[in-house]
Order: structure tokens, then sequence, then C-alpha cells
């Protein structure tokens, strides 16, 4: 392992590396998508803005505020070298936690008349943003509970467990842009 | 270290939130929002995801194509903008001049709070690098 991480030009082993390229790759598809949404958006005057403070917005801050500890108890599953399936447990409840506040807010949504064709405000394209953006994070957030739960499970170097945490990470750097973006510009005024 | 990380990453969402609850004016709000968001993932990047203690080759490497790929998708941002400006245009140029005077008025008054918040964290984020590099 010293031999591989000395001979690598940037001081860090091929794994870390190539998650590293996969995030930078990820976050290429996440900003494609907000910009688009951002266009979309822009280009159309009536754009509804359906988050009524209480209570999709306290909802959503919740599920930030959770997401947010996730990534600090995935810290500590990488520093505590002895409690390190116990954090990983911590942080994958939290992720499932996060996907059930979220699913649940859908669900909210979704009984209020949204679809990923219509909405009972105005440009019917709202839905697609919406359930395309969340949806493209929920699925990460998912992954990310599986990928967990198999490191936590089966016997892993240390690498592999801050690679995990690598993944982790930025699946809650990409809610802290999804998260201004798509429900704190569109409270309902 | 990585609780204060964490406490400052809190703060930020509650001022971010707190945006949104006074309902500040949409462009004010945009240019806050994602100044403070970009903040947000550069503490991430830099403690969570420990890039300040990787090698400048790494950095070097992986950031600066991200960036001008992010800042190319961005380029036609002013023709899609333009198609609404026309519209405020035209609403406000239907009323008459003593409200538009208001409304400027208005406009830079509410831009005052984020703007102070912005800065505040920022010099404070500026203050906070300085203290640490004369300590190390």
């Amino acid at each position: 392992m010293e031999a591989v991480a000395s001979s690598s030009p940037f001081g860090i082993g091929s794994k870390k590396f190539g998650m590293w390229l996969f995030i930078v790759s990820d976050a290429l598809t996440f900003s494609t998508l907000l910009i688009c949404y951002t266009y979309a958006r822009i280009s159309n005057p009536n754009w509804p803005a359906p988050f009524a403070f209480s209570p999709s917005i306290i909802f959503s801050t919740v599920m930030t505020l959770v997401l947010l500890t996730s990534s600090l108890t995935m810290v500590m599953a990488v520093h505590d070298e002895r409690r390190t399936a116990r954090w990983i447990l911590a942080t994958m409840l939290c992720g499932a936690t996060f996907v059930g506040l979220h699913l649940t807010e859908w669900r909210h949504l979704m009984a209020a008349g949204i679809t990923p064709a219509s909405n009972p405000w105005g440009v019917p394209l709202f839905g697609a943003a919406f359930f395309g953006i969340t949806g493209l994070h929920m699925l990460h957030v998912t992954i990310g509970v599986v990928y967990l739960g198999i490191i936590a499970a089966g016997r892993y170097s240390r690498e592999d467990v801050e690679v995990a945490g690598l993944y982790w990470h930025f699946v809650d750097l990409v809610w802290m842009f999804v998260f201004p973006l798509i429900y704190l510009m569109s409270v309902k005024p | 270290m990585m609780i204060r990380v964490w406490l400052f990453l809190l703060a930020l969402t509650g001022v971010e939130v707190l945006l949104a609850y006074l309902h500040t004016p949409p462009i004010v709000m945009l240019a806050a929002l994602m100044g403070l968001s970009l903040l947000k993932a550069a503490y991430i990047i830099a403690y969570f995801m420990h890039m300040k203690f990787e090698r400048r080759s790494l950095r070097f490497s992986l950031f600066p194509i991200l960036v001008l790929c992010i800042l190319a998708l961005l380029m036609l941002l002013p023709d899609a903008a333009r198609a609404q400006c026309v519209m405020c245009k035209r609403t406000a140029e239907a009323q008459n001049a003593e409200q538009a005077r208001r409304m400027n008025r208005g406009i830079l008054v509410l831009a005052i709070p984020p703007v102070l918040i912005v800065g505040a964290i920022l010099a404070r984020a500026k203050h906070q690098s300085i203290k640490s590099s004369l300590a190390s």
C-alpha cells in the first residue's frame, strides 16, 4: 500500500483517485441538471412557487440538518478506527431518515396535484424538473446507504471506508445546492 | 475541529432559511444563496472530504476543469434572463415615475441585510484562514 501511494503523483491510492474522478463527473451531471432547471425557470415568468414556509420549507430544512449530521457521523467513521461500524450504521440511519422524509414530502406534493407532466399553478415542466432533480439525488442517497451497508458488513480496509465517505459527503454537497435552488427559491409568496 | 465545521455549516443553512423566511427579492436571494452554498461546498470539500490535506497536484488536476465546464454551461444564461427582463421593464414602465422611484429604493433597502450577512461571513472566513495560517 505504501509503495502504491508513494508512486502516485497525487499521493493517494488509485481507489480514492477513481472515486474523485467519479465525483467530478457526477458533479457535472448535477450542475447540468440544475443549470437547465435555472434556464427553464428564468425563461418562464409563470413558473410556480408552491412551497409554503410551513410545512414544506421547515420539512426540507430538517432533511438538510439530517444530511449534514450524517456527514459528521461519516467523518467520525473514518477517524474513529475502533467504532467504524457503529458510526457507519449511524450514517446509514440518517440517510434512511432523509429518504423517508423526502418520500413523505413527495407524497404531500402528489396529493397537492403535482405530477411530472402537470401541476395546478403554471408551467407543466415544473413537475418534471422537481421530480427529476430531487429523484436523482434521492437515488444517490439510496445507493449510498446500500454502499455503506456493504462496507460496514464486509471486511474492508481503512481506504475503502474513506472512499465510501467521499461518496457520502458528495451526496451531502449536492443537496446543499438542490435545497436552496429547488426549495428556498420557490417559497410561496 | 470537524464539529466546528459542522456547526458552521448548520449556521449557514440557518441564514439561507432565514433569507427565504424574509421573502428576499429573487435576484438578491439567488446571489446570496449561491454565495452561501459555494462557501458550504468549499468547507465540505476542504474538511469533510479532506481536500485541504491532499497534495496540490490532486487539487489542480480535479477542480479547474470542473469549474471551467460549469462556467461554460452558464454561458447562455443572460440570453434566457433577457426574456424575463423585458417583462420587468414593461411592468415598471407602466407604473408612474414616483412609484418606480419607490420601488428602486425598496430594492436597495432589501438588498442591505443579505449583503451585510454574506460580507460578514466572508470577512470572518478570511480572518479565520489568516489566523490558522499564522498558527501553523
